[in-house]
């Protein structure tokens, strides 16, 4: 990537990952047996679970909705507009004073109003669901589902 | 047996305010220059040591202050929605870290899904 472009992507997107921003990382970095789910995978599922969270998307759509990382979480959804592939993907930090959105083409901003309201709620059932049904384990108390 | 004054008491306080040596009512002879300067340094290491503790104990009051303050209306206050959802995030990526669920789950899990 030319230099340049990239600095000008660091400059308004935050971070130099803009062009792997989108794509569900393949983080093998950490040693896992291979008879377990990788992390890539374990997001995988996840996202399944994430996609569902706001119903059925229309016919022919695909939606993704993971979380990245302990700050980052990511909206994804593809569709096909007279014969064009078209996506979007949002990508949402977590900030100590708010949700900041980032989107392609350099727009970003602080989330509000019903936008944050349904962030927040789909975060929380993501949250519940993924460790119950995923990682079996009580969202409330922490403990192992039996 | 007390004498009177050998000088009228009005040069005694002119005395006592510009410093001069005058004779107490008593005969004996009271440097009030001396006695001014020592009330004076007695005074301002008063005030110093006033000063010093204040100045010295003052940031550190103040600073406990604003900290316990900051604690108690953290443990005081609800977390917000906001705070919530950031631990969950974060348990979230502790619980995947240290996931080792096997591969032969996922048929499982995707039908629970």
């Amino acid at each position: 990537m030319n230099a340049l472009v990239k600095k000008a992507l660091e400059l308004l997107v935050g971070d130099d990952s803009q062009t792997d921003l989108f794509k569900v990382p393949n983080k093998s970095s950490k040693n896992r047996p291979l008879k377990t789910l990788s992390e890539r995978e374990l997001i995988n599922l996840e996202s399944a679970i994430g996609a569902k969270i706001f119903g059925t998307p229309p016919k022919g759509h695909r939606r993704e909705f993971f979380n990245l990382d302990e700050r980052t979480w990511i909206w994804y959804e593809e569709w096909k507009e007279h014969g064009k592939d078209m996506s979007t993907t949002i990508r949402y930090e977590l900030h100590d004073k708010g949700v900041f959105k980032v989107q392609e083409g350099a727009r970003y901003s602080y989330i509000e109003g019903e936008e944050l309201e349904h962030f927040i709620l789909a975060v929380r059932m993501y949250y519940e669901q993924v460790m119950r049904k995923i990682y079996r384990i009580d969202p409330a108390t922490g403990q192992k589902l039996v | 047996m007390n004498t009177l004054p050998s000088q009228p008491l009005s040069s005694i306080e002119n005395a006592s305010r510009y410093g001069g040596v005058a004779e107490a009512y008593d005969g004996e002879r009271v440097d009030f220059s001396k006695k001014r300067a020592s009330s004076i340094e007695a005074l301002t290491n008063s005030v110093l040591e006033s000063y010093g503790a204040a100045t010295q104990n003052a940031p550190e009051s103040a600073a406990s202050l604003y900290e316990n303050a900051s604690l108690q209306s953290m443990f005081e206050r609800e977390p917000t929605r906001l705070e919530i959802i950031i631990s969950m995030t974060k348990k979230l990526n502790l619980v995947r870290d240290e996931a080792a669920i096997p591969k032969d789950r996922v048929a499982e899990i995707k039908q629970s899904i």
